[in-house]
């Protein structure tokens, strides 16, 4: 009984933190929303080394937007083959070129994370949609505490009624 | 004192759980390509690995058993297989709920899902079969047959990745490893080990507790 009880305390106070982290994740989401758009790469600018140095995406509207690349912005672009292809702008500067004008060619959608003119991270478009995500992880946890929180309630409760019939027939 | 270690293991797993949802949802980076729905490989690695280790558990602790002849490892198979289940509906679960968003399916026939879904089925059939078939030397026998085919699928689970190169990524731990894993930083690595502890010790504490239901089962059985 005593063991029921601080399981459902240790519970609940689970699923309190886990719904506070989700929301601080879901505010962080829109906050990042902001700072997040989708669109065609219409051109790619590289150095003389061939090392990306900027690009410009166009948004559906047709807005142009132009973003510069530092060492630790990350890709993360589908190839034609349907490989993926994950880096930073450090370890692959010349890559992320070559990455970006494939895109470019192919009119496939990107998203991209920006910090002011700089690019933080561009990725796939459909993959860009960190919020729409949220519902699933959510139902993760939640599945996963709800099980195990029945599974133990459950051997709770079948150990008092085992127990209670030994003693019964003892008592007999 | 039986009572006592019980108590600190949920204790213990308490803590451990919310340090874990700490660093799972606030500390860890937030990975570039699949977004917020990574963390979930937080929870599905570990539980996947432990699943496949309670397999294993129930296969060596029921061959010690038909060796032995000590009814400690026979209750011990019934546990692990119990919790082993559990953990196994979990990376089921958290597979599926993970493969949607990334993949655009619930589920696809590739050779990791197939052969993890092989060890759940595994599971289900040994259970079944402990609960619904007659006792005795005969059914113990079959049931760790069935322990020992569920333990040779596990290396074809770790495996099944780099075997046949599908849609679910290559094996990030262990000797077989690719070293352009999931784990593109050190935080996620250390996030993962530490949720890895926090799970092992969980299925010890449940462990203990379905190990001391089965006690009580076998004392009521033989006293009526």
């Amino acid at each position: 009984m005593m063991i029921n009880k601080k399981l459902t305390i240790l519970f609940i106070g689970i699923f309190s933190l886990l719904s506070f982290f989700i929301s601080s994740i879901e505010t962080n989401a829109q906050e990042n929303s902001d700072k997040r758009i989708s669109g065609i790469i219409t051109m790619v600018l590289v150095d003389e080394m061939n090392e990306l140095v900027e690009f410009q995406i166009t948004d559906s509207n047709g807005n142009d937007y132009k973003y510069k690349v530092n060492s630790s912005t990350e890709f993360g672009l589908d190839e034609s083959s349907g490989d993926r292809w994950v880096s930073t702008q450090k370890k692959s500067p010349k890559e992320s070129g070559i990455k970006l004008i494939e895109h470019q060619k192919r009119y496939a959608p990107v998203t991209i994370i920006y910090d002011g003119e700089y690019a933080k991270s561009v990725v796939e478009r459909e993959e860009g949609k960190l919020e729409n995500n949220l519902s699933y992880l959510f139902s993760f946890f939640l599945i996963t505490w709800i099980i195990f929180f029945l599974y133990i309630f459950y051997l709770g409760k079948k150990q008092k009624v085992i127990e209670s019939s030994t003693n019964f027939v003892n008592v007999k | 004192m039986g009572n006592i270690t019980k108590n600190k293991l949920l204790i213990c797993s308490a803590i451990f759980m919310f340090i874990n949802l700490y660093l799972i949802f606030m500390w860890v980076p937030t990975e570039a390509n699949q977004g917020a729905i990574q963390r979930i490989l937080y929870i599905h690695v570990p539980v996947s690995q432990i699943s496949m280790l309670a397999i294993i558990l129930v296969a060596v602790s029921s061959v010690l058993f038909l060796w032995k002849r000590n009814e400690f490892w026979d209750k011990l198979a019934i546990a692990s297989a119990e919790i082993g289940l559990i953990y196994g509906t979990i990376m089921l679960l958290s597979g599926i709920l993970w493969a949607k968003p990334v993949w655009g399916v619930w589920w696809t026939g590739e050779a990791k899902l197939t052969t993890a879904l092989i060890l759940y089925l595994i599971y289900v059939s040994y259970i079944m079969f402990r609960n619904y078939f007659p006792t005795g030397s005969q059914g113990q026998r079959i049931a760790a047959i069935i322990a020992i085919i569920g333990a040779l699928d596990t290396p074809l689970i770790y495996f099944a990745a780099n075997l046949w190169s599908e849609a679910h990524p290559p094996i990030v731990l262990g000797p077989a490893s690719e070293n352009d894993s999931s784990f593109s930083s050190s935080e996620m690595r250390m996030v993962w080990l530490f949720s890895t502890i926090t799970f092992m010790i969980f299925f010890v504490y449940l462990l203990r507790v379905r190990y001391k239901l089965q006690d009580t089962i076998s004392k009521y059985l033989i006293n009526t």
